[in-house]
């Protein structure tokens, strides 16, 4: 077993492993049907750090993950990225707004998420960049919402699972006070 | 605060419209090792799914299926190879000198992945700088025409396919000649023609090649068939509509051209 020191440690990297297998796993297999992109597993988790994270923590990481998202993209890399960190940004005021946890909520948010970045995308990529067709953006949008929302269902335990391990309040608070290990 | 923190994103919007190729310094980074993920799982994948087609189910008839269908659009291209040169003597016995047109080789890539957004039509093939791939190098099949690089990195790429919206080609009509610029429509079965003058006689089933004037394709090579003409009562323009030759859901393997003096720089390192 890991200390709070090691897991401290050990988490980011951790993380960027996992990111980055699943990356490969999407560019190469987890693609959605009619070249509809890929599932985008850190949209799903942007809507989870938009949870339980503070507003400047959120910012710095959902900017990294976009970075890591933009990079598996052939263009507008800065369009994707841009979409992605006001996405997380404008799903953190959703859920303050509306007061949403739980696992039906995150369900709910990740679908919301996906649409309005996906719609966002859209108006960035015509306003800054190439003109999409608006049917294929509307058909791609479609394609994917539902896949990324049965996704979101079974992933939220895991990230759950994930921030219960690394965090680990109470051995945290033990290794902050000795007094409490007697 | 909280405009600050929704005015941030707006940095890379801008900073991508400045050419910084070294702010990719991440990116070159993940392709190290999120690239070979995909090829070995890529791999795996074909490796069980050939296993199933070709050694389980009609092993020798799918194989000479496959060979003759190689074989069929080879020829195809060959055929509308010679047509091309013959319209092109034609016209060359009017004229006194010939044009030079540049010499390419090919360097044959697998696909080993697929953009994960849905607004870029791109794949991940497994060629890169090593094997002297650089930015806008035309990419083909035995069909015709695919994409052109995009991205470079040590041993993959990342390229856009003719259906991309971002993707321009310059074509011209095997019947009349005529020459217009073919954009991506950011769907896999369909590609809209630019800046065709009205005047022009355009019909469904043309076949539309690329012109060798765009500065990346070499003359010749199939882009597709017009499938859809739309002559508007008024305007200079008309709007056409094209099947690209090249099938993206069944594309597996891809030449990418280099002009000679790269392919000589590139053995020379």
């Amino acid at each position: 077993m890991m200390t709070q020191t090691q897991k401290r440690i050990f988490e980011w990297p951790m993380l960027l492993v996992a990111i980055w297998a699943l990356q490969a796993l999407e560019i190469s297999l987890l693609q959605l049907p009619a070249h509809a992109g890929g599932l985008n597993v850190i949209s799903i988790l942007s809507v989870y750090l938009a949870l339980t994270r503070s507003w400047p923590v959120l910012l710095v990481l959902s900017t990294v993950l976009a970075v890591m998202a933009s990079a598996a993209v052939t263009h507008s890399g800065g369009v994707v990225l841009a979409a992605y960190v006001w996405t997380a940004l404008a799903t953190k005021a959703a859920a303050q707004a509306f007061a949403l946890e739980g696992r039906r909520q995150f369900t709910g948010l990740v679908a919301g998420a996906f649409v309005f970045r996906k719609a966002l995308t859209f108006v960035l990529l015509s306003t800054f960049d190439v003109q999409p067709t608006l049917t294929g953006a509307i058909g791609y949008t479609l394609a994917g919402v539902v896949p990324a929302a049965i996704a979101g269902w079974f992933l939220f335990p895991l990230f759950m699972a994930w921030d219960a391990y690394f965090l680990h309040e109470a051995e945290d608070a033990r290794e902050l006070n000795p007094d409490r290990i007697k | 605060m909280i405009a600050a923190l929704f005015a941030a994103p707006l940095i890379p919007i801008f900073l991508m419209r400045i050419d910084l190729p070294r702010l990719n310094l991440y990116d070159r980074a993940q392709s190290y090792v999120v690239h070979p993920l995909s090829e070995l799982v890529t791999n795996a994948f074909q490796g069980v799914g050939h296993i199933w087609s070709r050694y389980l189910y009609l092993v020798d008839t799918q194989r000479n299926n496959e060979a003759l269908k190689q074989e069929i659009a080879g020829l195809k291209n060959e055929i509308l190879g010679f047509e091309e040169v013959r319209i092109e003597n034609e016209r060359l016995r009017q004229l006194t000198s010939l044009p030079e047109f540049p010499k390419f080789d090919g360097v044959t890539a697998r696909i080993i992945g697929q953009d994960l957004s849905s607004e870029s039509l791109g794949f991940l093939i497994n060629a890169g700088e090593a094997q002297g791939l650089k930015p806008r190098m035309p990419v083909i099949t035995a069909d015709g025409v695919v994409g052109t690089i995009e991205r470079v990195f040590a041993h993959s790429a990342l390229f856009t396919s003719v259906q991309d919206p971002a993707h321009d080609v310059d074509g011209l009509s095997v019947r009349t000649r005529a020459r217009m610029i073919v954009e991506g429509k950011g769907k896999p079965l369909v590609a809209r023609l630019k800046y065709l003058d009205r005047a022009e006689d355009v019909r469904v089933g043309d076949e539309i090649l690329t012109s060798g004037l765009d500065g990346v394709f070499p003359k010749g090579l199939r882009i597709g068939l017009i499938v859809k003409v739309d002559r508007p009562r008024t305007g200079i323009l008309q709007e056409a509509l094209l099947r690209p030759s090249v099938d993206l859901g069944r594309l597996e393997e891809v030449v990418v051209l280099r002009r000679s003096e790269e392919a000589l720089g590139a053995a020379a390192r």
